[in-house]
């Protein structure tokens, strides 16, 4: 299978053919990133259609030495904190504290016990993470869905490195308060796990 | 560490994004502290939980990819299907297409045309002296299209260079060596050789290219030779050399080669029916202009001559040779398809002017 960089070069030369099997490789990722971030399907696959013709655009800036899926995904971040703003929606990554306020402490953990898989607890943080505020999901993506460094995601939000260590951790409070609020209301104990 | 603390660097330390001081303390907390273990162990039970759940990619309507494709002619087209200028020097990128063309350029220089240079020192010959305008702004080259006319280049979206005066297009170089009695031996009129209805394109490429050492077979007046193999083994040549080549798919005996416009220090020194070589009289310096079919290529001789180029590039750099630029021109007409190639340690304008003023012609 032709590898995507030379799809890259092929597609810089005008085969169509190649930047077409370019979509059909990336449509998935760069929705899933975009879709994370916006948290609305149509507007996704808008912003979506949108990356995959500035990419057509900007395919002469692509250096083929390098990695495709990093740039790809570089610009499908950029485009939808772009459109974001364009939406004149703040995006300042500043964060609501009712959602980080401690709900748990150490005491609900002193007996810890295995409740749920992690399948059950993946489900539920799909579920939790797109009930966040659009800020905590655009930190939780770059950081853990494309495993930006402190000093990429300051870049990608105009931030100081110190402070996105402060807006992960805010964000993954408000994270884990949601899920446990979640399994409360369902009636299930929120506690640990013994083992992994 | 108390608790606090430790609670402000969990997700960095379940990210193993510590640094190593803080991770130490970290760890040692934790060996005190059943509570924080419990909180480090429930955190990494989410990372896996996260990262499993960011694996999981989402699907996109089924025609997604269609009305990608449907919507790019209205985006900009990549460069490369227009002009392109390529300086290696700068970055190296890997564009199959003008490798290709750089590399079959490369290895005509290498195997070609060895020991030049020296039979050339020598030679003194004339151009016809009314053919002699000085290498001069050429609009119609920068812009990058064919016109009608000739070779003349402008890019897509520009109008077609203004036709020159048959008195220009029928320019006669002559041997000097003869002091310019002995014939000619090209003579430009390209407006017959290309139809009115043709609408070619042109694809240029540049790179950064330093000086050459190995040129210069006996490339005599007379010799009739059919390909590379053909051509004598050489030995060096100087670091200003420079070398034009022309590539055709029609067959040799067809076209002929028209340096239209040439500056007048330019003489030719020898020619065969695919080669031609000039001699600067004032600078010493060395033309070359051949010509020779050019074949499509494939995917495997794309990537070698991706890799003959780069290091003929790096030897060149090593070396701490003056840098040479190498001008590529693709262009189409009719079923033919021809490759200009220009290499020389000119100015990227003044090669750029260059490679506007050579033309094709039928041969006589």
């Amino acid at each position: 299978m032709i590898n995507d960089e030379l799809l890259a070069a092929k597609a810089l030369g005008g085969d169509l053919g190649a930047f077409e099997e370019l979509v059909n490789r990336y449509k998935k990722s760069v929705f899933t990133i975009v879709y994370r971030i916006i948290g609305q399907y149509q507007e996704a696959e808008d912003i979506t259609q949108e990356v995959f013709l500035i990419v057509y655009e900007k395919l002469y800036q692509f250096d083929v030495g390098k990695k495709f899926a990093p740039w790809i995904h570089r610009i499908a971040v950029n485009t939808t904190i772009t459109a974001l703003r364009k939406k004149k929606k703040v995006v300042n990554v500043m964060f609501d504290e009712t959602y980080i306020q401690d709900n748990v402490t150490g005491s609900d953990l002193d007996d810890p016990q295995v409740i749920f898989e992690r399948n059950e607890l993946s489900s539920f943080i799909n579920e939790v993470i797109m009930e966040l505020p659009e800020n905590y999901r655009i930190i939780i993506a770059l950081r853990y869905q494309m495993d930006y460094s402190n000093g990429e995601i300051a870049e990608v939000l105009g931030i100081s490195k110190e402070n996105v260590e402060v807006k992960v951790h805010r964000a993954r409070k408000a994270m884990r308060n949601l899920y446990m609020k979640k399994l409360v209301q369902r009636g299930m104990p929120h506690e640990l796990p013994a083992s992994r | 560490m108390n608790c606090q603390q430790a609670d402000n660097y969990i997700y960095e330390y379940c990210d193993a994004r510590l640094s190593p001081e803080l991770m130490q303390e970290f760890e040692e907390h934790l060996a005190s502290c059943e509570t924080c273990t419990n909180l480090v162990i429930l955190t990494r039970f989410e990372n896996d939980a996260l990262h499993e759940c960011m694996e999981t990619t989402m699907e996109v309507d089924e025609n997604f990819t269609a009305r990608i494709m449907a919507a790019l002619p209205a985006a900009a087209a990549p460069v490369l299907s227009d002009i392109q200028i390529i300086k290696p020097s700068r970055s190296w990128r890997p564009v199959a297409y003008f490798a290709v063309v750089a590399a079959t350029t490369v290895l005509m220089f290498t195997t070609v045309v060895p020991g030049l240079f020296d039979q050339m020192q020598d030679k003194n010959v004339a151009v016809h002296d009314s053919i002699q305008p000085e290498l001069r702004e050429n609009a119609s080259l920068k812009t990058g299209k064919i016109n009608e006319d000739g070779i003349a280049l402008q890019s897509a979206g520009t109008d077609t260079a203004e036709k020159e005066s048959d008195s220009t297009n029928r320019n006669v170089i002559t041997d000097s060596g003869d002091s310019g009695n002995s014939a000619e031996v090209i003579q430009a009129d390209v407006a017959s050789m290309i139809s009115e209805n043709s609408t070619p394109s042109i694809q240029i490429a540049m790179a950064d290219y330093a000086a050459l050492k190995t040129p210069a077979p006996a490339l005599q007046r007379g010799i009739s030779s059919t390909g590379d193999q053909a051509m004598p083994k050489a030995a060096s040549v100087p670091d200003r050399y420079r070398s034009y080549s022309v590539n055709l798919v029609k067959p040799i005996e067809e076209v002929s080669l028209v340096p239209d416009n040439l500056p007048g220090n330019y003489v030719l020194a020898s020619d065969s029916e695919e080669i031609f070589v000039y001699n600067d009289t004032k600078t010493g310096k060395t033309v070359e202009i051949a010509i020779r079919p050019y074949a499509a290529p494939t995917a495997n001789t794309m990537a070698k001559a991706s890799i003959a180029a780069n290091e003929i590039l790096m030897t060149e750099s090593a070396a701490s040779a003056p840098l040479t630029q190498q001008l590529e021109v693709i262009a189409e007409y009719e079923e033919s398809q021809y490759v200009v190639s220009l290499e020389s340690n000119l100015d990227h304008d003044e090669l750029l002017d260059l490679a506007g003023q050579i033309k094709l012609a039928p041969a006589q």
